[in-house]
């Protein structure tokens, strides 16, 4: 079994304090400056701010919801993780609990369960905040999947296992019966995952909060 | 002069800067202001080094690059003085640098996705680093209007569904055009109905 896969698989089984003290622990999370390793003091200098003139994208809540169906992916019991970053980054209660969590997700439109709902922009700012740390966390583990320069034949492993357990989540929670969603599990050259993992390993760090911020507005 | 040395190192990408601080711009002792030199070393590429024109140009491309990325648009970016050039090249991305040297020919780098993510970082954690205060002459992150992205992603899909539209309209023509017509046709029949009616 590929490499990467399989610290993941071993925590499965594992309590919520033993995954994040492995985490921890681990290689899988990705160091930089000093001054990004503190959570806290990341999330007040990142200087991020509104834009003027600007409205959110109309996929906005689709490519957020598909960045964080990624992030499950790749690691077994993400949502856990997910949740002890919001609190380290100062998020507020939203991301502590797991149906308000689920509430805002919902507002993804080719989601089985849709709410017709759709994020704000603190709602924006604060997934975005929580996706770039989480993306920063996982950086060796998308780099490998992106990476062109290792042997084809651990890469396509990678790739499948990757790719089998992204399409079973969409699966599980996509209206499936939406084109998009079936041309999705259908597409065998994975285009689509790829952009998300691209888009992933350049939100990390603070210029990547601002680019993926910038990403989901559109100049009005 | 105390000469300060920090370095960026994420994965395949090696950023390392060289200077002094401004004594005259008020910077600390540990802060560089001006920048004497920097090499940056790519993992199976040559070691690219410069002065701060060349490093800003660098930024320049690879951060605007960057940004249309993450919006899905792949289109090529020339740095302000024309130096450096990075361009879409099949799913990687190619990299070309111009000396500012006579006879030295330009430098052709090949960046995977992976590559390019680091060397983003590695520029992302020197802009936003305290230790410098340099003021870069770099675009800042910002959201596109919709046109532009309709216009940088569909551009390609539309001419080709223009091309199709155009061929299926002269077949379609073509074939319209060979479904004989009879000229010939007797409308005696609903004439004389018509005299009946009248009578």
């Amino acid at each position: 079994m590929c490499d990467f896969i399989k610290p993941t698989l071993n925590l499965a089984n594992q309590q919520t304090p033993v995954i994040i003290e492995f985490m921890n622990k681990s290689n899988l999370v990705g160091t930089h400056s000093e001054e990004l390793k503190s959570d806290s003091k990341y999330c007040k200098t990142n200087g991020v701010k509104g834009y003027l003139n600007c409205v959110i994208a109309d996929d906005a809540s689709k490519k957020l919801d598909f960045l964080i169906l990624v992030i499950e992916t790749l690691q077994i019991n993400a949502t856990d993780s997910l949740f002890l970053k919001a609190k380290n980054i100062g998020l507020s209660e939203d991301y502590s609990s797991r149906v308000q969590f689920w509430k805002i997700r919902c507002s993804n439109p080719l989601r089985k369960s849709y709410a017709f709902s759709s994020l704000s922009s603190e709602q924006i700012d604060s997934l975005v905040q929580l996706i770039s740390s989480m993306a920063e966390n996982l950086y060796p583990l998308i780099r490998q999947l992106l990476s062109s320069k290792e042997s084809k034949t651990l890469n396509q492993e990678r790739w499948f296992l990757f790719s089998s357990r992204l399409k079973s989540l969409i699966n599980e929670r996509m209206n499936v019966n939406r084109s998009y969603i079936a041309s999705l599990l259908k597409d065998e050259k994975h285009e689509f995952f790829r952009e998300l993992l691209v888009i992933l390993s350049l939100s990390c760090g603070k210029g990547g909060v601002c680019r993926l911020k910038a990403s989901l507005y559109h100049q009005s | 002069m105390i000469k300060l040395s920090y370095r960026f190192v994420q994965n395949s990408s090696s950023l390392e800067l060289a200077g002094m601080p401004d004594v005259s711009n008020g910077d600390t002792e540990n802060t560089i202001g001006i920048l004497s030199s920097w090499t940056l070393k790519i993992i199976g590429s040559p070691t690219l080094e410069g002065e701060k024109e060349h490093l800003e140009n660098l930024m320049q491309v690879i951060l605007q690059y960057s940004r249309s990325y993450i919006s899905g648009i792949r289109k090529s970016f020339i740095s302000k003085k024309r130096i450096v050039t990075i361009s879409p090249f099949g799913s990687s991305h190619k990299l070309l640098l111009k000396s500012t040297k006579k006879d030295v020919k330009p430098l052709e780098i090949i960046l995977d996705d992976s590559e390019l993510s680091d060397i983003t970082q590695c520029l992302d954690l020197l802009r936003f680093d305290s230790r410098f205060n340099i003021c870069w002459d770099i675009t800042l992150d910002k959201p596109f209007s919709k046109r532009y992205i309709y216009s940088s992603v569909y551009n390609s899909n539309k001419r080709i569904n223009l091309f199709y539209a155009f061929i299926i309209f002269l077949s379609t023509s073509f074939l319209m055009l060979l479904i004989p017509t009879n000229n010939k046709f007797d409308l005696r029949e609903t004439t004389n109905s018509s005299q009946i009616r009248n009578e």
